[in-house]
């Protein structure tokens, strides 16, 4: 459904986008993970036509001409800044955006409703946007992106500021959605909810594109190896050579196949007070990427 | 729905709920062309209610007195008591409507309708208030009849015991002529035409609303004109018939520029927040969202202008040409929405543009006869005002208000509006545009 190569733009000398290339399908979702800065947002608003690219190519449904009203319809954009009237009511706001893809009356109706009900604000639709809070906002935000019924969906970190319980409700209307055969390009900082929502993730940093797979291809490629922690109940004395060295009853160590080496520690005696495996996440796999951490 | 009329909708709804920009568009205004016009003395001739004069009383008859008395009773004038000098010189300065004098002598004569010259009064008005020179005279014409009876009760109760001969009958048959001291003759000989002149002069009392101004044949009192010149308020002024009649064009383009600095906001405001964001990327294209600002701004400015000729009639603006003055607003209203485009783009932020537009609109007031009416302005100043649409734009309301433009004279000022109108908002859009590609 979207397809973009070697997409690049520069602001003066500053280069936000780097040769980014990837494609997201029908019923997909498509991660763009990355730090502030990273050209997440700028990608996006090249997808929607906003900004032109300074080379490269953006074809979505077999379209090259994103800013065409054809395409415009197709897409669904929650902005990363929230956008809506402030003097209009939460229902006002949205029938006025569906009111601008020409929806017809009834379904512009059903639209708004169902909308409504996606980010939970059905209960103050007759609210004033100003009396909304932060995340009440952000949802509605959301909902002005799915009025109109699009078959992509583009949302620009549309969960900041929002309580986990109406996350968890936005993520399955999401799911449910993508069922139905809609295409998402979700951006976000938070690899929590890149690993739990998307199909696929694109790693980007300083408007590069470091990595791109399924979540589990990324950390097996990436993540590097797993880490353990072992608390013995009294000091394993002499035997099989330990993975490294003991402090105290403690001992810790990275595997790339945790569960065989802790088998083999049974083994040594002195018995499991604790045990702890992490797994690597994309924390680690950006870690391993970039050399820094998400959050720096 | 049309995206162009819900956008207008949307605009025009969200206008409505903004209480402080409603008071500018409306309250605003109203108090502006209420405030000069008292100060341009509108207050005193708003329709045939009150009128303030100079009164110079130089005869110290009980005549003038009673004259003086009658002309108060009235209600309909407010009189300032002064010396002739000074009464003078407020009307010429246009503190005063204008000035009555009673002359030395006038008890003489006055209430008399025979013996020789009747009482003179004299009467001088401003002449940019001309409306009300017709009105006065009637109110002179109104108070010296009074006078008559005044004159027939002392004459009568000085001839002892008459009064009884002076019933209808005796006065019809005419009989009485024999008995009668000649002095008293005289004055029944008199007597029917001065009542008939008194009914006379009460009748232009009653009519005077729509005095012409025009001497009515009698000779009660005789009203000299005193010519009470002021060289800056000539020819033209003498078409206004009142002061709400200047100062309602001003009201009208405050409530104008207040649309225009409005929506200029309001569409910083969409780019700001992002609105016009989701606006560029829904399926609509990008000229309908700025024609349905144009049409929101142009249905305010319309409704702005009609609501304030409606307040400036129930104070007294009368526009002679109603359909002249729809051509104005048209054209005023086209005029600056091209403005509210050029406003739109003079920040980044809604503080900006909203500074920017008030304070290049007032400067064009300013220059263009907004705060002071360009009629009183001198000559190179009015030259400057050229410049100004609002100069363009308070012409084109007066023309078809008081200055009793034709067709063909009408167009010129409306061409300049149209063609400002159109140039700013070009200007205007193409910033835009490359503002937002
Ligand atoms: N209009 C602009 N003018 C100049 N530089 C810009 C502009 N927009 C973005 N940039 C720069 O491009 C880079 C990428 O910005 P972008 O907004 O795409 O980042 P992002 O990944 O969305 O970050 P965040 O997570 O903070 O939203 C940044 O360094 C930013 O400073
Ligand atoms: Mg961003």
């Amino acid at each position: 459904m979207i397809e973009v190569k070697e997409l690049r733009k520069a602001f003066g000398e500053h280069v936000a986008v780097d040769g980014v290339s990837f494609e997201i399908g029908q019923g997909e979702v498509f991660g763009l993970l990355g730090p502030n800065g990273a050209g997440k947002t700028t990608t996006i608003r090249m997808l929607v036509g906003l900004a032109k690219p300074d080379s490269g190519s953006i074809q979505i449904d077999g379209h090259s001409d994103s800013a065409s009203a054809r395409v415009q319809r197709m897409i669904g954009l929650a902005p990363q800044s929230i956008s809506l009237y402030d003097d209009l009511t939460a229902e006002e706001n949205l029938r006025f955006f569906g009111g601008m893809h020409r929806l017809a009356k009834r379904r512009l109706n059903e639209r708004v409703a169902w909308s409504l009900e996606v980010v939970e604000l059905t209960d103050r639709r007759r609210d004033f946007v100003k009396t909304f809070s932060g995340g009440m906002k952000r949802r509605l935000n959301l909902a002005a992106a799915l009025v109109h019924e699009p078959k992509m969906l583009l949302l620009d970190e549309p969960t900041v500021g929002v309580d986990p319980q109406s996350r968890n409700h936005i993520f399955d209307s999401i799911k449910t959605l993508n069922a139905d055969g809609l295409a998402v390009l979700y951006t976000t900082h938070y690899m929590e909810e890149a690993e739990r929502l998307c199909d696929r993730v694109a790693i980007v940093d300083h408007g590069r594109l470091l990595a791109l797979d399924c979540v589990d291809g990324l950390i097996a490629n990436h993540g590097g190896p797993a880490k353990v922690r072992v608390e013995f109940n009294k000091a394993p004395s002499g035997g099989e050579p330990l993975p490294a060295v003991l402090d105290g009853r403690q001992i810790e160590f990275e595997s790339a196949e945790p569960l065989v080496v802790i088998n083999r520690l049974a083994g040594v005696g002195g018995g499991f007070a604790k045990m702890e495996i992490s797994r690597p996440n994309l924390e680690d796999v950006f870690l391993k990427l970039t050399g820094h951490s998400l959050r720096d | 729905m049309h995206p162009v009329v819900l956008i207008a909708l949307k605009d025009l709804k969200q206008l409505l709920r903004d209480r402080v920009g409603l008071f500018f568009l409306v309250g605003f205004p109203v108090m502006i062309g209420v405030f000069f016009g008292f100060v341009f003395g509108g207050g005193n001739q708003s329709g045939s209610i009150h009128l303030t004069v100079a009164l110079v009383n130089e005869d110290p008859s009980e005549y003038s007195a009673k004259f003086v008395e009658a002309l108060e009773s009235g209600g309909s004038v407010g009189l300032v008591r002064t010396n002739r000098e000074p009464a003078l010189e407020m009307v010429r300065k246009g503190k005063l409507a204008g000035v009555i004098v009673v002359p030395e002598g006038f008890g003489e004569t006055a209430g008399m309708m025979w013996g020789g010259k009747p009482a003179t009064v004299r009467v001088g008005v401003d002449p940019a208030r001309k409306a009300e020179a017709g009105m006065l005279k009637g109110l002179v014409l109104e108070a010296a009849g009074q006078l008559v009876p005044h004159r027939m009760n002392r004459f009568l109760s000085s001839t002892n015991g008459m009064a009884e001969l002076f019933d209808e009958e005796t006065l019809a048959g005419g009989q009485v002529g024999t008995v009668l001291p000649v002095e008293v003759e005289g004055a029944l000989t008199n007597l029917f035409e001065s009542l008939k002149q008194l009914r006379k002069a009460n009748l232009v009392a009653t009519s005077r609303s729509e005095s012409s101004g025009a001497m009515p044949d009698m000779s009660v009192v005789k009203v000299e004109q005193i010519d009470v010149v002021r060289e800056r308020r000539n020819g033209e002024l003498a078409k206004v018939r009142s002061s709400w009649d200047i100062t309602f064009p001003q009201a009208i383009m405050w409530g104008v520029l207040a649309c225009a600095a409005g929506f200029a906001v309001t569409i910083v405001r969409e780019q700001v927040r992002g609105t016009l964001l989701r606006l560029q990327v829904s399926s609509i294209p990008r000229w309908q969202v700025l024609a349905g600002k144009s049409l929101a701004c142009f249905i305010s400015v319309i409704f702005v202008v009609l609501f304030l000729i409606g307040v400036g009639m129930a104070f007294g603006m009368r526009p002679k040409e109603p359909l002249l003055l729809s051509l104005a607003v048209v054209c005023v209203a086209s005029c600056f929405v091209g403005i509210t485009m050029l406003m739109a783009v003079w920040g980044k932020t809604e503080e900006a543009v909203g500074g920017a537009a008030w304070a290049v609109g007032m400067v064009m007031s300013m220059f263009g006869g907004g705060m002071i009416p360009l009629t009183f302005m001198p000559a190179f100043m009015k030259s400057i005002s050229h410049i100004s649409p609002f100069k363009w734009a308070i012409l084109s309301l007066e023309g078809a208000i008081w200055r009793e433009f034709t067709f063909a004279e009408m167009l010129f000022p409306c061409g300049m509006l149209l063609a400002i109108g159109a140039g700013t908002f070009a200007i205007g859009h193409a910033i835009l545009k490359r503002r937002l590609a």
